[in-house]
């Protein structure tokens, strides 16, 4: 059966530059869990020095401020990683 | 059984132990995750008892694995589209679906894997989320 193309919904560009401009130097990737379903992994060094909590408080503001209602409950999971979270190269 | 593992969540972020935050935050997401695996076997009554993934549907076999194998709460509620659905019908449907998604981030990344300590505030809020998101999964 041939795979059926389905373009990504266009919240997720949306949100991926507002995640790049409202986070200076973030790297920003959206990934698809499922149909219209996203999840976002997000690096950025200033997570470093911040709880998780806080992470967390600081991507969903973007989000609701960002995207309409409909949009919102089509983000999944935002990872948010500072540096430090990630594997050293050693 | 959610209960339970609540209970043991707030009796250690109680003993106001710094060591014991993550564990508190771990014991958390467990609540999390039973609430969501009881949903599922509620819909799917045929995986309660012993089965043979072998000779199950390929959906099924899905939710077998999810269900004894794997801790992905995301994908749990995959399988729970009527869940979603009254997260959207519901006056507060993002505030609940921000919270969900956040203890889902939060138990994933932070509570199971980091060797970090939690701090005892951010352990505090992760429970507050884990109280609400649990009481809006047993009026389901």
């Amino acid at each position: 059966m041939a795979e059926k193309l389905v373009a990504e919904p266009a919240f997720v560009a949306r949100l991926s530059d507002a995640l790049r401009s409202q986070l200076p130097g973030s790297e920003v990737t959206p990934e698809q869990i499922r149909a219209e379903r996203y999840r976002f992994v997000v690096v950025w060094d200033k997570f470093d020095a911040m709880g998780h909590p806080e992470r967390q408080r600081l991507v969903w503001n973007i989000v609701s401020r960002e995207l309409n209602r409909e949009d919102i409950q089509n983000v999944g999971m935002i990872l948010t990683l500072g540096l430090e979270d990630l594997p050293s190269d050693e | 059984m959610a209960e339970h593992r609540f209970g043991d969540a707030t009796c250690l972020f109680d003993s106001n132990q710094a060591a014991r935050t993550n564990g508190a935050m771990y014991m958390g997401g467990f609540v999390i995750e039973c609430l969501l695996k009881a949903l599922l076997l509620e819909r799917h009554s045929n995986l309660q008892s012993p089965v043979d993934p072998a000779k199950l549907s390929e959906s099924d076999r899905e939710i077998f694995r999810l269900l004894y194998v794997s801790h992905e709460l995301e994908a749990m509620l995959g399988f729970l589209p009527e869940v979603e659905v009254k997260v959207i019908a519901a006056p507060q449907g993002d505030a609940i679906w921000e919270r969900f998604q956040t203890v889902c981030e939060q138990w994933t990344v932070y509570a199971r894997y980091s060797p970090k300590l939690a701090r005892k505030e951010d352990a505090q809020e992760f429970l507050d989320a884990v109280r609400e998101v649990k009481q809006w999964l047993r009026s389901l």
